[in-house]
């Protein structure tokens, strides 16, 4: 068999393991060091731990939940269920037990895999509501040294009686992969249930190859590179990136000692690709950012300088403008003073094929980085259908999610796509969509004919590339008719280091457009303490007249950009910080819109009817589970209030009868 | 159950205060002991008795079943008795490596000679330290401050890298000088997870002095209450909380 044969990812280890043996593919900062694993080392845990999972009962067609942080351990687990052609549902770490319940339930998980004392204390809790788990395996000891639940079962222990059953039969574990096909389900991909319950989308081993393929047939990239797998294999695209192309290209994918390590481990590494969410980037440009605001007047001038002068230079040269001579001339200068140093310090020296993915980032972030010389790019699809859209090439249109990818003929026909009358994309083609896990009547519901429905508002370019608007449910009209983006206007204001998230407001009943903010405490409270500004806690830090001319005077930077109607003309801080833990954020940390509106009432209410302050009280849940409740008065600003005249008030009685 | 370290009939003075007054106490391996009493009631003059810092007048004191009086302080330490004092003794200067590193020394065989020619056992000794260190980083869930300077860390990290550098030691047995105070309730809750499970993973019995209840009794497998320099009570938590004696000491006497 060779590469191209293989039917699972499985099968292509073990050949990439028959090839090359000693060839480093995966490495794991453990005690401070970097430890190197070989394809033969990996595919003889993969071996030895598939047949353990067998002898805890998991079978063909059968489904292993994995719950933990990007570490060898977690990719083995996935690629051992699909040598037995079993599927994975992976979890994000911080998925509380009732989740946790809902998924083990509804996808007939029989083992739990599961990293450290944190994840197996809620993996316990769930066995009562999901009967079907019989066994749960852990790969880090610590806390667990008393723990005595029959159903628990050490890495280690499970690895090696599945050595001892390799030792007596050596051919067992040949003829279980001999058995996968590419029709196998592979991982079941929960949405993230921003509208109601998860649903398990059935990624099949031929779908995750057929991913792979469209992504190098869009971008090269060169056997051997380094990877750095951050993103959570929760979320298919890390499925397609590190897990996949990690055997198909192949890759050496890089594990972070620890989540909260990552960008000092990126800085050691050095990758050659890399894939973030756009809330990852954000963060590496607000730390760059917040910097340069604790720099002193000189270092920032060069700083600006540099940056402009890469701007000039590198997106100039990315929209189809020449750069100015001056600019050229200057570049080498501006690289070796700000430029390669920044790089350097993000560990982006070597870094060649940067995607950005998820949902849609401010162009403002992306230019940041073309400017350091980074060619960060975005993709854009469902997991549904699969990867649709990239940046190509060497010039790209950065408002856009870039040109159609190709399918190769023999994961399925070619993409096809189309705009229905509402504005929907519609897709068909690839591997297409194999349906959602015991949910025929919601697969029938997201398609149209043969056509998957994205619920993606979409336009296209003259170049042909295609432009993310928002999702189609979420466009929003106001009561005069005028249509606004909310999401656009959130991602451009989430660019500020002051802003951590906000939620925009207004729909048919009102007549203008409204924010919450939730500010980022790490970096205005910097910034008060500079200003000598003292404060106590988040709600008070919150609602200082001080720090909301700061964010109003951000939002006013925004505004400039957006059509009259569309503006932001009221807002409110939010009076503590938004949680996933209580219900506020999901956990790929998107708003739960709905949940927040209901929660929030009275301050919306008090935005739109004019006042200046509202007290609110709501529930808060403290990280031991604790519950209490949080009063807090919550002051509303005019956007405009300090600098605009009576004119541009808006209308706040009309608002009251509305409200 | 053996005993790990025990003193017999102790008294210790310090001219005419006699600050531990016939006290006998025994500490068993795999037991986590608390010793509590009000302020002035001896604690951390026996802890110091304990690590034979203080030498008593009167009273023997064994480690391992054997006597240690005729033993320097540093081959008690040698012997694996570890300590954190109250407050930190850390060197401010230095990284959280380098200061964990510091108690590997009783463990270290090279001289400064042989550190300066750098030959490869030497090379090898410092990998296999620096490898104990990293699992205690680990053990602490310190990676991110592993190369700050310690005099930048706030109290509750400091306190955890002092109690890093008594487990480099390795110890045979721990002694704590009131590990807790001046720490946050999340400080000390993360402490007492660490602590626990210093017992728990390292079979190492702990001995603490805390002058935080609530701490002691869900920690402490066993307690001795102090006072005046005699013991008062010697039991579980909760017959320790019931004892007439100890109420009397920390509520004053009833009319």
């Amino acid at each position: 068999m060779t590469i191209e044969q293989a039917q699972t990812l499985a099968q292509v280890l073990a050949e990439r393991a028959r090839l090359s043996p000693d060839a480093v593919c995966e490495r794991h900062k453990r005690l401070g060091v970097w430890h190197e694993f070989t394809w033969a080392q990996v595919h003889d845990n993969v071996r030895a731990l598939a047949l353990g999972l067998q002898g805890l009962g998991l079978r063909r067609g059968g489904v292993v939940m994995a719950i933990g942080e990007n570490e060898p351990e977690h990719f083995w687990t996935e690629f051992a269920a699909h040598a037995l052609g079993a599927a994975v549902v992976s979890l994000y770490p911080d998925q509380n037990a009732d989740e946790i319940a809902y998924l083990a339930q509804d996808s007939g998980a029989t083992v739990i895999v599961a990293q450290d004392q944190e994840q197996v204390d809620k993996a316990l809790a769930v066995v009562p509501q999901a009967p079907a788990v019989k066994a749960i395996v852990y790969w880090d000891a610590a806390g667990l040294w008393s723990y005595r639940d029959p159903l628990l079962h050490p890495f280690e222990d499970v690895q090696r009686s599945g050595r001892d059953v390799h030792a007596g039969d050596p051919a067992c574990y040949e003829r279980e992969l001999a058995a996968g096909c590419a029709d196998d389900v592979a991982v079941l991909s929960y949405t993230s249930g921003t509208t109601g319950r998860p649903k398990g989308v059935i990624l099949t081993q031929r779908y995750l190859f057929d991913n792979a393929a469209r992504i190098t047939g869009a971008l090269d990239f060169r056997p051997g590179c380094e990877y750095l797998t951050y993103i959570a294999p929760a979320w298919a695209t890390e499925q397609f990136f590190g897990i996949t192309l990690g055997l198909m290209v192949p890759m050496v994918v890089n594990f972070p000692e620890r989540p909260e390590q990552v960008l000092a481990n990126l800085r050691e590494l050095a990758v050659e690709a890399m894939l973030f969410s756009p809330r990852q980037w954000e963060n590496l440009a607000s730390v760059v950012q917040a910097r340069m605001l604790d720099a002193g007047p000189l270092r920032r001038a060069v700083y600006e300088w540099g940056v402009a002068v890469g701007r000039e230079v590198h997106v100039g040269r990315l929209e189809g403008r020449q750069p100015s001579l001056a600019a050229r001339l200057m570049y080498p200068l501006a690289d070796a003073l700000v430029l390669e140093p920044l790089r350097d310090k993000l560990g982006l020296v070597r870094a060649e094929i940067t995607l950005c993915g998820g949902s849609a980032m401010a162009p403002d972030v992306y230019r940041l980085f073309h400017a350091m010389g980074v060619h960060l790019r975005n993709a854009y699809g469902a997991t549904e259908i699969g990867l649709l859209t990239l940046h190509q090439g060497a010039k790209y249109d950065l408002e856009t999610v870039g040109h159609w990818m190709k399918c190769e003929p023999r994961y399925g026909p070619p993409l096809q796509w189309r705009v229905s009358g509402e504005g929907e994309l519609l897709v068909k083609g690839g591997s297409g969509f194999a349906g959602y896990h015991g949910k025929p009547d919601k697969t029938a519901e997201a398609m149209d004919g043969e056509w998957y429905r994205t619920g993606d508002a979409v336009s296209q370019t003259e170049a042909g590339e295609l432009v993310f608007l928002e999702r189609v449910k979420d466009m929003r009209r106001l009561r005069g008719g005028h249509r606004f983006p909310p999401q656009f206007i959130e991602t451009r204001l989430r660019f500020s280091p002051f802003i951590k998230d906000l939620m925009t407001l207004g729909d048919e009943q009102r007549d203008f457009v409204a924010a919450l903010i939730n500010i980022d405490m790490q970096v205005v409270g910097r910034w008060a303490e500079e200003r000598k500004i003292g404060f106590s806690t988040f709600t008070d830090l919150s609602q200082r007249p001080e720090v909301r001319e700061l964010i109003r005077s951000e939002i006013a930077r925004i505004n400039v950009f957006l059509p009259a109607q569309a503006r932001v003309l009221r807002f409110a801080n939010f009076p503590k910080e938004l949680d996933p833990d209580e219900g506020e954020l999901t956990r790929s940390r998107k708003l739960r819109r709905e949940f927040l509106e209901e929660r929030y009432a009275p301050l919306i209410d008090g935005l739109y009817a004019g006042e200046r302050e509202v007290t609110i009280t709501v529930p808060v849940t403290y990280q031991d589970g604790r519950k209490g409740t949080l009063s807090a008065k919550v002051a509303i600003t005019e956007v405009n209030g300090a600098a605009a005249g009576p004119a541009l008030q808006p209308p706040l009685t009309v608002a009251t009868e509305g409200a | 159950m053996a005993v790990a370290l025990a003193v017999r009939e102790v008294t210790l003075r310090f001219g005419g205060v006699t600050a531990l007054d016939g006290v006998t106490v025994e500490v068993n391996h795999d037991e986590l002991l608390a010793i509590i009493g009000p302020n002035g009631a001896g604690k951390t003059s026996l802890l110091n008795v304990f690590s034979g810092f203080y030498r008593p007048q009167v009273g023997r004191v064994e480690l391992d079943g054997e006597p240690v009086r005729s033993m320097r302080v540093d081959q008690i330490a040698r012997r694996g008795v570890a300590r954190t004092f109250q407050g930190t003794h850390l060197f401010a200067g230095q990284t959280v490596v380098e200061n964990i590193l510091v108690g590997r020394h009783v463990h270290m065989k090279t001289n400064i000679l042989q550190a300066f020619c750098y030959f490869p056992w030497v090379s090898r000794e410092e990998d296999e330290h620096r490898r104990t260190v990293e699992e205690i980083i680990d053990f602490l869930e310190i990676e991110s401050i592993r190369n700050e300077r310690v005099g930048t860390l706030g109290y509750g990290l400091r306190k955890r890298v002092d109690l890093g550098r008594a487990l480099a030691q390795e110890p045979s047995i721990l002694l704590m000088d009131e590990p807790m105070a001046g720490m946050n309730s999340e400080e000390k809750e993360d402490l007492a997870r660490f602590i626990l499970d210093v017992r728990e993973a390292r079979k190492t019995p702990v001995v603490l002095v805390e002058h935080d209840m609530g701490v002691v009794m869900d920690l402490a497998d066993r307690i001795v209450v102090l006072d005046f320099g005699r013991v008062i009570a010697d039991g579980t938590p909760a017959e320790v909380q019931r004892n007439p004696d100890v109420i009397r000491a920390y509520l004053g006497e009833a009319q």
